[in-house]
């Protein structure tokens, strides 16, 4: 060959990424885990997100219904974002949504005051019946004000508002789905499949050629992080298409969650190519695959945060590669942070990346 | 003159020694065979010729060069197909030639060679919805598309139905007529018989014979050796193929 073997290597790697990307898309079981799983999740989220913001209070059947308290409650239950949610039932079925925790308190009676009521709640949940109490506290206290002819009371609460955004589910779930979709597919996309391809002897025949193992490595890599930008950007737009993502800085926020998605695979990708090296066996590689995904998608803020854990559990849980990568995420979404704001974080994923090619590198097989 | 020269090859793994001191040559333009049972050495054998493998000790070139020393320079001039050869599945089989193209830095028209293996009409086929049969023959085509002088064959047989074999013997044969040296190997001493020029017989990582078949056989006469029963006029393989006929099938 007249060309000089690194520009022969470089064509022969972009050659095969094509052809190892035509071969991706064409398998649609390898969409199954690292594409579908994620947007079931998302979209399960993203409806979830849309209601449960409203106090639910039950209103006893023996409520007089002209109770000026009750009148206001009924009041805040109207509108287009209401503040509570009434729930009529028999006085059985009431009280016992209230000790199932499906109702924030019942509404009824109060015992020989006509114009007051009775708050019902259960010990079990006392933070939404503290809601409720003051919720009905303030009620109560207005009307009895007014009652006594008192306009302007000596001790006023005032409220004011800084414009915030009400938390959304969808605004949680989405980076960490793209997160796991990201991990999904750097283990079992990358990882499972070069083990496919040792076994079948694809790897071995191809060894046979002029392509180097590097080359053919960084191909499989690169044709699967290909498929990787295009399936966050599926799920991006099924967040922001049918539940309004936030991004803080709109497209900008877009495209620079692709690229940290981009980061995220070429790092996880270390993994998976380490991983099929070292459990080389058909039936150990999957269990080892689900061991290194399942404390990550538990600790590292995919489906829910980790603040309420202790400590040390955190200390783990903020320190594992996807942990780096989802916390960049969204920060880049929720808050409009820039890439450079998050560079601690991408720091921190290098170096997981770094420590896992450097063993894949040593532990590269190729039969 | 030899294409292919092999001096004293060792192979020795933790606690085995698969290749024991072999030494043997293969003239341009012939089909040249390796048997010998399952653990003889024969696979490993060929997996150092083809690169694959390191050896432990000894000498091989091909074509003049060392093996060892020009890993790249043999693989353009070799072909191999694997025991149990493998292809990306969901690839046609047009596509995986062009593959193979983009892996050796050429232009392959894929039609032509694959008219040659009568796969034509496969062409836009994935690989994995080929018969055992196809399978193989479509190894066999990938082997040629660096226009190698040496291909190397692992048990290009084995699994085939009867008319299956024939039909790859027919193909070997002719790829050989157009200069392309084989090396094989085989359980099959019928395949050897109708195909290798000459063979080597390989036990326990030794060879213990070489020559071409004939010769072989009128060695083992001369010794005094008679076959124990009486040789019938045809063979079952000839019942077989008598009522089946030699037509190749598709499944």
């Amino acid at each position: 060959m007249k060309s000089s073997p690194q520009a022969s290597q470089f064509r022969i790697g972009a050659g095969l990424t094509r052809y190892a990307l035509r071969a991706t898309f064409r398998n649609k079981a390898g969409y199954f885990f690292s594409l579908i799983f994620p947007l079931v999740f998302v979209i399960a989220f993203g409806l979830l997100s849309n209601s449960g913001a409203a106090l639910e209070i039950g209103v006893s059947p023996q409520l007089d219904r002209s109770n000026p308290v009750y009148q206001e409650v009924q009041r805040l239950s109207t509108g287009t974002e209401p503040q509570v949610k009434l729930v009529e039932g028999t006085e059985a079925e009431l009280e016992r949504k209230v000790q199932q925790n499906r109702l924030a308190g019942i509404l009824a009676p109060a015992a020989g005051s006509p114009g007051g009521v009775a708050l019902v709640t259960a010990s079990s949940r006392p933070q939404a019946g503290t809601t409720a109490e003051s919720l009905l506290r303030g009620i109560t206290a207005e009307l009895s004000l007014r009652d006594a002819g008192v306009a302007a009371p000596a001790h006023p609460l005032q409220r004011r508002e800084v414009p915030g955004r009400p938390f959304r589910h969808i605004d949680f779930i989405l980076p960490g789905q793209i997160g796991f979709s990201m991990l999904s597919l750097a283990t079992f996309g990358v990882g499972y499949s070069l083990a496919t391809l040792r076994r079948t002897l694809v790897i071995k025949r191809m060894m046979a050629t002029m392509v180097s193992p590097l080359t053919f490595v960084l191909s499989i890599c690169l044709s699967r992080s290909v498929q990787a930008v295009f399936q966050s950007i599926v799920l991006l737009a099924v967040g922001v298409g049918l539940f309004q993502f936030h991004l803080a800085q709109g497209w900008v926020s877009a495209v620079q969650l692709v690229f940290l998605a981009f980061l995220g695979i070429m790092a996880f990708l270390g993994f998976g190519i380490l991983l099929s090296n070292l459990f080389r066996d058909d039936q150990t590689l999957p269990v080892v695959l689900n061991l290194f995904n399942l404390p990550q998608v538990l600790l590292a803020g995919v489906f829910f945060p980790i603040d309420g854990m202790p400590g040390w559990v955190q200390a783990i849980g903020n320190n594992l590669p996807l942990s780096y990568l989802n916390s960049a995420m969204r920060q880049v979404a929720s808050d409009g942070a820039s890439l450079l704001q998050v560079s601690p974080l991408l720091l921190g994923l290098f170096a997981w990346g770094v420590v896992a090619y450097l063993l894949a590198a040593r532990t590269f097989v190729t039969e | 003159m030899a294409i292919i020269e092999v001096e004293n090859l060792v192979k020795r793994y933790e606690e085995t020694t698969a290749v024991d001191g072999i030494s043997f040559r293969v003239e341009e333009g012939e089909i040249f065979g390796l048997l010998g049972p399952n653990g003889a050495g024969k696979t490993t054998t060929l997996e150092i010729l083809e690169t694959l493998k390191p050896a432990t000790s000894g000498r091989v070139t091909i074509d003049g060069l060392e093996v060892a020393k020009h890993p790249q320079q043999i693989k353009q001039r070799i072909g191999i197909q694997l025991q149990a050869a493998g292809f990306y599945p969901y690839l046609s089989l047009q596509e995986l030639l062009g593959l193979f193209g983009v892996l050796y830095g050429i232009d392959v028209e894929p039609l032509p060679l694959l008219e040659k293996f009568g796969l034509a009409d496969k062409a836009k086929v994935p690989y994995r919805k080929l018969s055992g049969g196809q399978q193989q023959r479509f190894s066999l085509a990938t082997t040629l598309v660096n226009r190698p002088r040496v291909v190397f064959l692992d048990e290009p047989t084995t699994g085939l139905d009867p008319q299956a074999r024939i039909n790859l013997w027919d193909v070997i044969r002719e790829i050989n007529r157009e200069g392309v040296t084989v090396v094989l190997t085989t359980h099959y001493m019928d395949e050897a018989e109708q195909l290798c020029g000459r063979l080597a017989i390989m036990d326990r990582g030794r060879i213990i014979a070489e020559g071409s078949p004939a010769a072989m056989i009128d060695d083992l006469v001369r010794s005094g050796f008679q076959r124990p029963v009486e040789v019938r006029p045809a063979t079952l393989e000839d019942v077989f193929l008598n009522l089946t006929g030699r037509q190749l099938r598709e499944e």
